[in-house]
């Protein structure tokens, strides 16, 4: 017959395994923590950022809700470790203290998305707006769902709901300690591209079926910039099948992306893969060269535009039609004539009506004759000896 | 050392309120296994292709977001955890001789649990989720599930202590221990973790809660299942129960300390990171205390397998308990984690645990005592197509295809090309995966059928091949 241990009464089991040992790994694994972390110091910048001063939630703190409601963190983590390279693809490791407001945290155990503690400044509110009404609006492969019950239709457009607005304010609040750091990695600010590689047939193939992986939900699988995204880009997306980009140039932007536009950096894709799209985009446009640089030919009329263009345009586009540094900060940037022709009617339309979203505004005061002046003197500051015709 | 408790004495014979209070769980356990699979292949679905991810894409309420915690809300608390109840209910007044306390609250409770888990999946797919992992229902919800969990509680414990039971069966060790530390973690969660721990310290305590749900919750009551199916089945005592109480103490002490390294290479503080190393090392004992047993008890008895359905599913049970218990342990080194942490080789390895090895005990238990509560047989056929179909489609098309697009993303994401490249590359295995969903689903449409419509209810029960 059985014998009576005391370690074997139900008593015992409850007492030690079941109560005591919860309260060991709690004191472990919550009380001891706690007190580290209470010793961390943030820096002066961190306030917390989900009350306003009357005590409200702020825009960010609603913005959480629905990004918890949404069970965004079950897909997208706000973490990034040390290692395998996440660094280096989000930005700097996460600090204890950046979350110290959280309550709940949301570090999140999975990634079917990127990791998003390093989004602040990373990409435009636009380009959110867009991505959330329907992903592939942005990037056309994308798993995501839709969230259009965050926006409501109003005159036929797509707008944002305060829902919407919400959620991209708490995004854009992600990682802000380290938007500086981010932003140097994301926008390069200078990229220098000098010759590109011969195209080939092959690279034409691969180009255009990248353009249509990576850029048609903006761009429009024409290249026209009649995108999934168009109602919600301010400047929308350029028309590519308008102006004559250099190969060169169209790498530039891909790798630096365009700052204060959708237009985000595609640095992560392989060198030879960006020097294939750059061929693509190239030959949507290229049909435009033949008739900007005509326009040019009349020395009347370059003289003409010369003297609107060092009136009118010449702060933000410069001289010869190179960017001077200052106005490099404009987000977006001016675009630097002497890299990049447009087919004149496009042009013309462009200086009369502005490009909404830019610092370009729209000179409506211009006569028919003046537009086609300065189309001319615009179209003369391309250099053909830099990009001959191939 | 005591002698060993066994439960080979014959079984008091069910009264009809017992019955009526276990096949209750059962049926809504395996209506909750339903819905939970439903919205499992939905989400599967979702990620096999772009166009597959617009389907229904206006419907908030079957966003993937909502749906993903709907699906685990729905497997923890209303599969397993009813599947559980049943468990309790069935075998402690088995196991201790005593009528179930509180009997009568116990089988008002029962409905109130279902409600408490509507309530919970509702709110969540209305949009009123709370961001705390494994249990994302709002805390009306979860105030109201703790409630229904603490009268079982004291119904099942409280069996147990007043038995008057000096030296248990292991079974009732897990028992015990499941509910108690549950209980607390339980409501731990919801308060702390949901409420009041910010940021790293609510990570770590987030540790301690997703970590235990499956192994002070799951595990353990998993354990009490087969250590009583399998000596009930093969009609002999375990082998040892020395072992089993060794493995029983390792897993209390052991398992819940590891619980942050859900939270590797976080802020969550490295010293508390490097004890999850060892300590969730040490788990392979726990381990192997539990698969040395089996094996020790099913010696002269494999030709079994082939005719005794709740002992095939134990069985090939313990067979994935061995593939996923092995991989945990490794999860824990630092390298290992580099690479497969946020990825798809921890959902093939969670739905190895829970569904290939916790629910196919469920199964098992379910197909061994629905006979015994009804009266009723069922298809020795139709059983067979339920088996293989799910073994099949779980290991062929679920876990092993998720586990190569795990490790496809991990040693993807150790370069710099763009994270969208190898969302595309897993697509492949996502499809599979998501076609494995349907034929479960196919699977548990059979086993519902087998259990309830096939044969009809008589007299002097035989059940084939027992």
């Amino acid at each position: 017959m059985s014998n009576d241990v005391k370690a074997e009464r139900p008593m015992f089991v409850l007492l030690v395994a079941g109560l005591g040992f919860f309260v060991l790994s709690f004191v472990a694994m919550g009380v001891f923590p706690w007190l580290t972390i209470d010793r961390i110091q943030a820096p002066d910048s961190m306030q917390n950022p989900y009350k306003d001063e009357a005590g409200q939630p702020t825009a960010v703190a609603r913005g959480r809700d629905v990004y918890i409601a949404e069970g965004c963190w079950h897909c997208h983590s706000q973490f990034v470790r040390p290692v395998a390279n996440e660094e280096f693809r989000y930005g700097p490791r996460s600090q204890a203290w950046e979350s110290m407001f959280d309550i709940p945290h949301l570090y999140g155990t999975r990634r079917i998305g990127p990791d998003l503690s390093r989004e602040a400044g990373r990409r435009s509110d636009d380009w959110h707006l867009a991505h959330l009404w329907n992903p592939r609006a942005t990037v056309p492969g994308s798993l995501m769902p839709k969230y259009t019950w965050l926006f409501e239709q109003k005159e036929g457009k797509w707008q944002p709901t305060e829902k919407a607005t919400d959620l991209v304010a708490y995004l854009q609040y992600l990682g802000i300690h380290f938007k500086d750091d981010v932003r140097k990695q994301v926008w390069p600010s200078r990229v220098t591209v000098s010759g590109s590689p011969t195209p080939t047939p092959l690279s034409q193939q691969r180009g255009s079926d990248l353009f249509q992986h990576y850029c048609s939900g903006c761009h429009g699988e024409s290249g026209n910039g009649q995108g999934l995204a168009m109602d919600f880009l301010k400047p929308s997306a350029s028309d590519l099948t308008t102006r004559y980009l250099p190969r060169e140039e169209v790498f530039r932007i891909l790798f630096m992306g365009s700052e204060g536009s959708a237009m985000p950096s595609f640095a992560e894709l392989t060198e030879k893969d960006l020097w294939a799209i750059s061929q693509y985009v190239h030959g949507m446009g290229r049909s435009a060269r033949k008739p900007a640089l005509e326009t040019a030919t009349v020395a009347q009329r370059r003289d003409r535009g010369a003297e609107l263009y060092r009136k009118n345009c010449q702060t933000c586009h410069g001289e010869n039609g190179i960017v001077p540094p200052a106005m490099e900060n404009l987000k977006p940037a001016p675009k630097h004539f002497r890299d990049r022709l447009y087919e004149p009617g496009y042009l013309a339309e462009v200086i009369r009506k502005g490009r909404p979203g830019s610092a370009m505004a729209g000179y409506s005061q211009f006569s028919d004759a003046e537009l086609q002046d300065l189309v001319a003197y615009i179209s003369s500051l391309f250099d053909q000896k830099l990009y001959p015709e191939d | 050392m005591s002698e060993a408790p066994t439960v080979a004495a014959p079984a008091p014979v069910i009264a009809p309120d017992e019955a009526r209070l276990i096949k209750f769980h059962i049926v809504a356990s395996i209506a909750w296994l339903v819905i939970g699979m439903l919205g499992g292949t939905l989400m599967g679905y979702r990620l096999t292709s772009p166009a597959a991810a617009e389907w229904l894409g206006d419907t908030a309420e079957l966003s993937f977001g909502r749906i993903r915690m709907f699906h685990s809300h729905s497997v923890i608390f209303g599969w397993l955890t009813n599947g559980f109840m049943a468990f309790a209910y069935y075998s402690i007044p088995r196991l201790t001789g005593r009528k179930l306390w509180l009997s009568r609250l116990a089988w008002f409770n029962a409905p109130l649990m279902q409600v408490a888990l509507v309530l919970g999946g509702g709110a969540i797919l209305m949009g009123h989720a709370q961001g705390v992992e494994h249990t994302e229902a709002p805390w009306f919800a979860d105030a109201a599930f703790a409630v229904t969990f603490v009268i079982s509680l004291l119904s099942c414990v409280g069996t147990i202590l007043l038995s008057g039971v000096r030296n248990m069966y292991v079974s009732l060790w897990y028992l015990v221990l499941g509910f108690v530390f549950t209980a607390l973690n339980f409501v731990m969660a919801n308060t702390i973790v949901a409420f009041v721990a910010p940021g790293a310290a609510g990570a770590s305590l987030a540790g301690l809660w997703i970590h235990n749900a499956v192994g002070l919750w799951v595990t353990p009551m998993g354990s009490a299942i087969i250590y009583y199916l399998l000596p009930v089945t093969l009609k002999k005592p375990i082998a040892s129960h020395k072992l089993s109480l060794l493995g029983f103490w390792t897993l209390a002490f052991f398992y819940p300390l590891g619980g942050s390294h859900h939270y590797f290479y976080s802020p969550v503080p490295w010293w508390l990171q490097m004890l999850a190393v060892p300590l969730t090392f040490s788990l392979i004992f726990v381990v192997y205390s539990v698969v040395y047993n089996f094996f020790a008890t099913m010696k002269g008895q494999w030709k079994q397998i082939t005719h005794n359905i709740p002992l095939r599913w134990l069985t090939f049970g313990i067979f994935n308990y061995i593939t996923t218990c092995t991989q945990g342990p490794f999860h824990a080194l630092l390298s290992v984690q580099q690479v497969i942490h946020f990825t798809d080789w921890v959902v093939a390895h969670a739905h190895l645990a829970l569904f290939g090895v916790f629910s196919w005990w469920l199964y098992a238990f379910t197909y061994w005592v629905w006979p015994r509560l009804t009266g009723r047989g069922y298809s020795k056929a139709l059983a067979e197509w339920h088996f293989w179909i799910t073994f099949l489609s779980f290991w062929v098309l679920y876990y092993i295809p998720d586990t190569i697009a795990g490790l496809m993303q991990g040693f993807f994401w150790l370069t710099t090309l763009p994270l969208q490249d190898s969302l595309e590359a897993a697509m492949p295995f996502w499809i599979t995966r998501a076609i494995s969903g349907v034929l479960l689903m196919a699977g548990t449409t059979i086993y519902i059928i087998n259990l309830f419509f096939v044969k009809k209810a008589r007299h002097g029960l035989e059940v084939a091949g027992e």
